[in-house]
């Protein structure tokens, strides 16, 4: 458990994070999305004591995480960036992380063969690939069998293969009844692993609710999407009757304010041959991208609206 | 936890779980002790010093001033600064490469970690000066029948100048542990380490005015190494009309290093990593 309460970091007149309030429940996999720069990786700093809040507070299972008696076995973390000493072994990371607790090395190995680290452990850090440091993050995020992990960007870097283990890691430690709250800027990897989510931009908080919940509320939910053999005339038809219509490219139009089902039953009253007729369902990205449209601290513009295919 | 990926049985975990004072002192030992740079600093200091005492006995044309305990203790102006790079490293290296955030993870109290490496660095600096004593005495051997070399103490001055080298290398690692903390960029807190303990000192003496002399006597480099000078050198701070009791002199830099520890203490407890 995880609870957010009126956080707020500003680095002189800049302000990273700007009163954020949110609780993340254990027994379920977390996002945390936001553009770059939106002050997720500050947020997630704060929440672990690295960064301290101008204002507001963060609390880990009940306790500020400078509270916690034993916090590698209340809360396990993997952060963005380097974070071990280039000229350490694996092993001798998670030694020295592990001292500090009285672990044994029984779960050192334990955490090195579950991270798929075992034919490197004896290698210096500072050699390892991308894919290889991330692991080795995660073995020491588990080092102490936490209740509550906390991932900043877990799977950048990561192959396909990889990207496959921890989404099945990810989803059994919230199976397992634990707190999994991860950061990421790749909608589709969220969408893949995370039951809920939590969206900022410029350090506000956008939205915290199911990901089921968000997509349905994005804008092209249930737009219906009908390809006939006279568009124009169905289109004309359709606004009559109140829709709103949209030609898209040839045959192809998109109605709002109906359903698939009314489209239908219209085009057959007037004998017009339906080719194709569905429903979009909404995306996590574009339940995303209407969120954030106003919150993009680096943006291109003219990738942005070619993204979002929205006029 | 029962079951699941990370859980099937999680074993080795401690019977009393919690970060400890001493679990803490055992992993700054062990990774000060396996980091490459220890021991090139315990090798720079020895060579030094066994160095100085070498070029000395083997130039010296008459009696060295202080007889043996003179040779011993003349390598420390210069065998005093890697121990105090190494107390840099130690504790600003973690934030070059980042680690420091790890270290601070696992103790978000963050003191416990300072007094860890405070312990190691001084074990670290008694050994690297035990040797370093030793390897000068070791180095003098070949010229023993040399005019200016003497293998006796004159004054019996011998037992404070030795553990006076070692008391004064102890606590200019611990200044270089605090400076490092303080500035956390390890080659800028180098550069501090090396001008307030060496560079200052020769300007200060280069310049001869009054004024600088009182300066240069209460800087930690100079007033420290009082301890570990010979009584006739001491004679000769007398008569130029210097401040010369050793133990006062290790006094001032033990002073400037606890008050840089304590500068050091809230830099390391609250600031951002």
């Amino acid at each position: 458990m995880i609870e957010v309460a009126d956080l707020t970091k500003r680095y002189g007149s800049t302000t990273a994070v700007d009163g954020l309030t949110f609780t993340v429940r254990p027994g379920a996999v977390t996002g945390f999305l936001g553009p770059n720069g939106a002050g997720k990786s500050t947020t997630m700093r704060m929440i672990v004591g690295l960064a301290r809040p101008t204002s507001g507070s963060a609390r880990v299972n009940g306790h500020a995480y400078a509270d916690l008696r034993a916090p590698l076995q209340e809360v396990g973390v993997m952060l963005d960036g380097r974070t071990v000493h280039p000229g350490r072994t694996a092993w001798g990371h998670l030694m020295g992380l592990a001292r500090t607790h009285g672990i044994g090395r029984a779960r050192v190995q334990q955490v090195i063969e579950l991270a798929g680290l075992t034919s490197v452990a004896r290698r210096r850090v500072g050699g390892f690939s991308l894919g290889m440091t991330q692991r080795l993050g995660i073995a020491a995020a588990l080092l102490g069998d936490p209740p509550t992990v906390v991932l900043d960007e877990p799977v950048n870097g990561l192959d396909p293969d990889g990207v496959l283990w921890i989404r099945g890691l990810l989803r059994s430690l919230a199976d397992d009844g634990r707190t999994v709250f991860l950061s990421s800027h790749l909608m589709s990897e969220l969408a893949a692993v995370a039951n809920r989510v939590v969206v900022i931009g410029r350090g506000v908080l956008l939205a915290d609710d199911d990901i089921d919940a968000l997509v349905t509320r994005s804008a092209r939910d249930g737009v219906v999407r009908v390809r006939s053999a006279e568009p124009e005339r169905l289109g004309r038809a359709l606004a009559a009757a109140g829709a709103t219509v949209r030609p898209v490219d040839g045959d192809l139009l998109e109605v709002t304010g109906t359903d698939a089902g009314t489209v239908g039953a219209l085009a057959a009253e007037l004998g017009v041959p339906v080719l194709e007729l569905g429903t979009v369902a909404g995306t996590l990205e574009e339940a995303y991208l209407d969120l954030t449209a106003d919150a993009v601290e680096y943006g291109g513009t003219g990738a942005r609206a070619a993204a979002g295919d929205r006029s | 936890m029962s079951d699941g990926v990370a859980g099937p049985g999680a074993v080795a975990l401690p019977a009393r779980p919690g970060v400890t004072a001493t679990r803490v002192l055992r992993a700054e030992w062990v990774k000060t002790w396996t980091a490459s740079a220890t021991a090139w600093c315990v090798a720079a200091t020895v060579l030094l010093h066994a160095a100085v005492a070498l070029v000395s006995g083997y130039n010296a044309a008459a009696p060295a001033a202080g007889g043996l305990s003179g040779l011993l203790s003349l390598g420390l102006v210069v065998s005093q600064l890697p121990l105090a790079l190494l107390g840099v490293v130690v504790s600003a290296g973690e934030h070059h490469d980042g680690s420091a955030r790890s270290t601070y993870l696992a103790v978000p109290r963050r003191l416990p970690v300072l007094v860890g490496r405070a312990a190691t660095v001084t074990a670290v600096a008694a050994l690297a000066g035990g040797l370093a004593v030793a390897a000068a005495w070791a180095s003098l051997l070949p010229f023993a029948d040399r005019v200016g070399v003497t293998l006796e103490a004159p004054d019996g001055d011998l037992v404070r100048v030795v553990a006076g080298t070692v008391l004064h290398l102890l606590a200019v690692s611990l200044l270089g542990l605090a400076l490092g903390a303080i500035v956390r960029r390890p080659a800028a807190a180098g550069v501090v380490a090396l001008v307030w303990l060496l560079l200052l000192d020769q300007l200060l003496t280069m310049l001869g005015s009054e004024v600088a002399l009182a300066i240069r006597a209460a800087m930690p480099g100079w007033a420290g190494r009082r301890v570990a000078t010979p009584d006739e050198g001491l004679a000769d701070l007398v008569r130029a009309g210097l401040p010369a009791d050793p133990w006062q002199g290790y006094g001032i830099l033990v002073a400037w290093t606890v008050a840089a520890l304590l500068v050091a203490a809230p830099v390391v407890r609250r600031s951002d990593v």
